[in-house]
């Protein structure tokens, strides 16, 4: 597995190939959109998608904090996709096996479950988390950030971006996209879509591939 | 033939001043003596009464002395029609011939476009006759104790049968069959089909394991049309574009054909064609304003019928229209079509044409409009088929899982199934005589706990099996859902269009739209509008001047020319170059010919033609086996997977009737490939599934499949969006179906459906060994040549890499880096 490492706003931030970032200094590990318990609201509503789904992102997150140890666990939102169901259950057996590590949720558009629901769980619930110099929140659009001086660390997106090579190649990417201001993660779960965007020239974007992160320079990018 | 129903019948005729053609009098015998059977009759001959009239014999002889009184008798006839537009007509017909004969029917409608209030009507008391589509009947076969509707059923009829066989509704046809026949074991069952290369096995497929040489029958009409085909030729070949589809340039020679006749259709092969072309027309003649009108699918229910109804009265002097006009509605005044771009068929062509001179004795006009220099060879390939009468086959679709799961959850809807009275029925199909126990088994785990491995999918939730055994839907949205999306045809999701004063326009694909902002102008229905917001799957428009605006354009996937029209184009191409014709198409193409054979060669007949060429793009390699898009599609990535075997390569394949080619940043190694058996039959089959693998041919086909079985939904237009949580992606299905349940058997039947029509073994080892047989000329050109321009220029392109992802975004950054500098 390979990192890149980034500084951005005076921190070094490490992207993890993972579709997760590391912000060394503090020890924090931030996650985008898992979307936990999506396959099984899908099932329960009469479509039939594999829990393998839902093992494979929670087996992902132990082989991360396994191997950064982190003292805290950002999730940024839409961490469950819908109401409490079964693959909570899992995510909170889950939990319990990592209890050296805080976890923190910013709550997302499906977070629709009551706060104690989370709770219950071991999460510590808030709209948005403000660490000097960032500000960690599901959507900026969603939750406007008061404190002008920090920087939002974002998912909600979903960002991917789409390349353009020589003899009409094309290859679609997730990525994380840094922009003047803020930064959106990828998202993170592995039964989500993503969403292209354009970034700007002044942009920073690093495409995941494989097992690696690469920057990207704008031009490769069709918008 | 003797007795009340007869003479009451025969007096009618009389009373119109007609007289039965001998096919209807043998049809009526033939149903009166209790056979099945198929009748091959045109549009226009008089054929609904061939097969209603025996309906009306029947019930006049069972009830002489009441017939005139009795009413309240329960559904009689089942009328089955793949036109919504159709069934209207038909209606009409057969209510005028009760009305005249003083037999008080009803006769009713039951589609997609009859009102909520209407069906309710019917739900508590059924007409005698209903005409209803493939889709209606699965809907009706999901309601609550259904079978009451059916208890007085003597007969059905499948009109237009071979426009549904062949297609999944077609499939959704016999499994309705299949139902009605246990209910009503007596049921008299007839189709009525058009000619088609397979009439015989149409009729096997109609009637499943009930087909019987002696107790079933086809009657033929033998109706010898009078056809007229014109192809409107370019004045000067030279400037006549050598690639494109919309056929504009001809617009000025199309305009006198119809100011020649009374009323004329023009066909379009796609709904953004038919609101290009009507612009088009307006712009350059204002006058026909009023006088002109469009027709789609995508219309508005009013608008359609409108229309419809303005054809029927004469007082329109054009439509133009995509296939929602196919079919036969009867526009008396139509006296002729024009046809823009290739129909890609010769039974479709005839079709098209059929629509003018709609009476037995008239005579159909049809002018066919090319849209790049090479479908003049199809237009002369058109002309010579349709003297021959070499018509298509539609060959039937066989087992598909999706249409199954989707009927045993719409009968679980309705009052649930036992699986051993059912299971019966579903192999008395043709479509699916040989599903095994096992594949049975499968599906009815799939619709009740998901899939194979019941760990994998707790709290799934759509069909309980009951203790006694009863497969049900329990869960009321569920049951909803389902109900809302019975169909087997593949749509996006779709928006509403809607004057901001209220009024519908039709609806429009909502990727589309997502790409407008607000103010944004856009052609739709004819007009320009401008788009004001987008909610609750709604887009509310007002008109608007000017003349810049979008076009809606058309995604999904491209006909294939049939392989009739391939074999008879490879010969009319033969005859152009041996100059042995005397076609007018094939003379007027001949500086495009001569073109190719400055730039390139034109291939002898035992020649297979491929041209290297580099470009700004990168490197091309274009192949000309003239097989159609399909095979083409098949053989390229078969192609493209041998090429990258033996390298790290990435390419971008497109493909059109004609040809296709493989484009590549990298030089194609395709001397030494040839040599080393690139187009060998040797390994085919492994080499055919290792390709489907690479490619995204199975994952195309996976979508429709998705939204057949109830993985994917796309919402309803105009319904606000309440199910957002449950919308993904067939592709992200795809995805992680092949990486955590490889042997799932709906990726089966994507994969089974890729090799069933486009990588079909036994035409591509047909292919290959013709090309191995001949002569390979592999030619380094400097520019494209006429045969490979319109393939160059297609951006719907299918890829293929063995390179590693990262390697590939690395060489794009070199690529990069290389030309900043």
């Amino acid at each position: 597995m390979n990192t890149y490492s980034f500084t951005w706003k005076g921190q070094e931030l490490e992207l993890l190939s993972q579709k997760a970032l590391l912000w060394k200094a503090e020890s924090i590990l931030i996650v985008a959109d898992v979307h936990l318990g999506k396959s099984g609201h899908f099932r329960k509503h009469g479509i039939p998608v594999p829990d393998t789904v839902n093992n494979a992102n929670l087996r992902l997150l132990s082989t991360l904090i396994e191997q950064y140890k982190p003292g805290r666990l950002i999730f940024l939102g839409d961490l469950f996709h819908s109401d409490p169901n079964e693959e909570w259950e899992e995510f909170a057996y889950w939990r319990s096996s990592w209890n050296s590590v805080d976890m923190l949720l910013t709550m997302g558009n499906h977070e629709i479950a009551d706060v104690s629901d989370y709770s219950r769980i071991g999460l510590t619930c808030s709209n948005s988390i403000e660490l000097d110099p960032f500000v960690f929140v599901h959507d900026t659009e969603a939750t406007p950030v008061t404190h002008t001086s920090l920087h939002p660390v974002q998912g909600h997106i979903h960002p991917a971006v789409l390349l353009k090579g020589q003899g009409r190649q094309y290859v679609r990417v997730p990525c994380f996209l840094f922009t003047e201001h803020r930064v959106l993660l990828p998202a993170f779960g592995s039964f989500t879509g993503s969403y292209l965007i354009s970034p700007k020239e002044n942009e920073h974007t690093f495409a995941v591939a494989e097992d690696h992160v690469l920057p990207i320079h704008p031009k490769m990018i069709l918008k | 033939m003797t007795g009340k129903g007869y003479s009451v019948v025969n007096e009618w005729f009389s009373s119109k001043g007609w007289n039965t053609f001998p096919f209807q009098e043998e049809c009526w015998n033939r149903v009166l003596s209790g056979k099945n059977g198929l009748l091959n009759a045109p549009t226009g001959s008089g054929k609904t009464y061939a097969l209603w009239m025996p309906n009306v014999i029947r019930w006049v002889d069972q009830h002489p002395d009441t017939y005139t009184q009795k009413t309240k008798n329960g559904l009689r006839v089942l009328w089955v029609t793949p036109l919504r537009a159709l069934a209207k007509d038909i209606q009409s017909a057969i209510q005028t011939s009760l009305n005249e004969m003083n037999i008080p029917w009803e006769v009713g409608r039951r589609t997609g476009d009859v009102s909520t209030a209407e069906k309710q009507k019917q739900n508590r008391r059924m007409p005698e006759v209903l005409l209803t589509t493939p889709e209606s009947i699965h809907v009706l076969l999901a309601q609550k104790d259904n079978i009451r509707h059916f208890r007085n059923l003597d007969a059905i009829v499948i009109d237009e049968w071979h426009e549904l066989l062949g297609s999944k509704r077609g499939i959704q046809t016999e499994l309705a069959l299949s139902r009605l026949r246990a209910l009503r074991p007596n049921l008299s069952v007839w189709g009525i089909s058009a000619t088609i290369g397979n009439l015989q096995e149409a009729l096997e497929v109609l009637l499943g394991s009930d087909y019987d040489p002696d107790k079933t029958t086809i009657v033929k009409a033998d109706i010898k049309k009078n056809l007229q085909i014109h192809s409107i030729l370019p004045d000067d070949v030279e400037t006549f574009p050598w690639y494109g589809h919309l056929g504009l340039n001809l617009l000025e020679k199309v305009l006198p054909v119809i100011d020649q006749h009374h009323s004329t259709l023009v066909f379009t092969n796609t709904r953004a064609q038919s609101e290009l072309w009507f612009q088009k027309i307006l712009e350059v003649r204002p006058d026909l304003a009023g006088s002109l009108a469009i027709h789609h699918g995508a219309l508005d229910r009013k608008v359609r019928e409108w229309v419809e109804a303005a054809l029927h009265e004469g007082s329109l002097k054009a439509v133009v229209c995509t296939s929602s006009l196919d079919l036969g509605v009867d526009f008396r005044p139509v006296d002729t079509v024009v046809q823009v771009g290739s129909p890609k068929g010769v039974a479709r062509f005839l079709q098209r044409a059929g629509r003018s001179g709609h009476r037995p004795d008239a005579t159909s006009k049809i002018f066919f409009v090319p849209t790049h220099a090479l479908e003049l060879i199809e237009a002369a390939a058109l002309k010579s088929a349709i003297d021959e009468r070499e018509m298509e086959s539609r060959p039937p679709i066989l087992k598909p899982y999706d249409v199954l799961i989707q009927y045993l959850v719409t009968l679980a809807v309705s009052d649930g199934f036992y699986p051993d009275d059912i299971y019966p029925e579903v192999v008395s199909t043709f479509a699916y005589q040989t599903l095994t126990p096992e594949e049975w088994t499968s599906i009815l785990e799939f619709i009740t706990v998901g899939g194979k491995s019941l760990g994998r999918y707790p709290e799934y939730q759509r069909v309980d099996k009951m203790e006694d055994g009863l497969y049900k839907v329990t869960n009321r949205s569920i049951a909803r859902r389902h109900r809302m999306t019975i169909g087997t045809i593949a749509s996006d999701a779709m928006l509403r269009v809607k004057y901001m004063s209220g009024g519908n326009l039709g609806s429009v694909e909502e990727w589309f739209l997502s790409q407008l902002n607000p103010g944004d102008k856009f052609w739709f229905s004819g007009r320009i509008l401008e788009l004001v917001k987008i909610k609750d799957m709604t887009a509310f428009v007002k008109r608007t001047k000017g003349t810049k605006a979008k076009t809606p354009s058309w995604m999904g996937g491209r006909m294939s020319l049939s392989s009739n029209m391939t074999t008879i184009l490879r010969r009319k191409m033969r005859e152009a170059i041996d100059g042995t014709s005397n076609d007018e198409e094939l003379t007027v193409i001949q500086p495009i010919l001569d073109v190719q054979k400055k730039w390139s060669i034109l291939p002898n007949e035992d020649e297979f033609l491929i041209e290297k060429t580099k470009s700004r793009e990168g490197y091309h390699v274009f192949f000309y086996p003239f097989e159609g898009r399909y095979v083409h599609e098949g053989m390229s990535s078969l192609i493209a997977y041998r090429l990258s075997r033996s390298m790290p390569i990435t390419f971008s394949i497109a493909m059109n009737d004609y040809g296709f080619e493989l484009l590549s940043d990298q030089e194609i190694p395709i001397e030494q490939a040839v040599q080393d058996g690139l187009f060998s039959p040797e390994n085919l089959v492994p080499d055919i599934m290792a390709s489907l693998n690479d490619t995204e041919l199975a994952k195309r086909r996976f979508r429709e499949i998705s939204q057949i079985s109830g993985l994917v939904f796309v919402g309803f237009p105009g319904e606000a969006r309440k199910s957002k949580h449950l919308q993904m992606s067939s592709s992200l299905f795809f995805d992680v179906f092949s990486e955590y349940e490889p042997e799932h058997l709906l990726l089966q039947q994507a994969y089974d459906e890729v090799l069933f029509y486009q990588l079909d073994e036994v035409r591509l080892r047909k292919a290959l060994e013709k090309i191995k047989q001949g002569k390979i000329r592999i030619l380094n050109v400097e520019r494209f040549s006429p045969y490979a321009f319109p393939i160059m220029v297609d951006r719907l392109r299918e890829k293929m890499s063995s390179e590693k992802l990262l390697d590939r975004i690395k060489k794009m950054t070199q690529q990069l880096e290389k030309h900043i500098r």
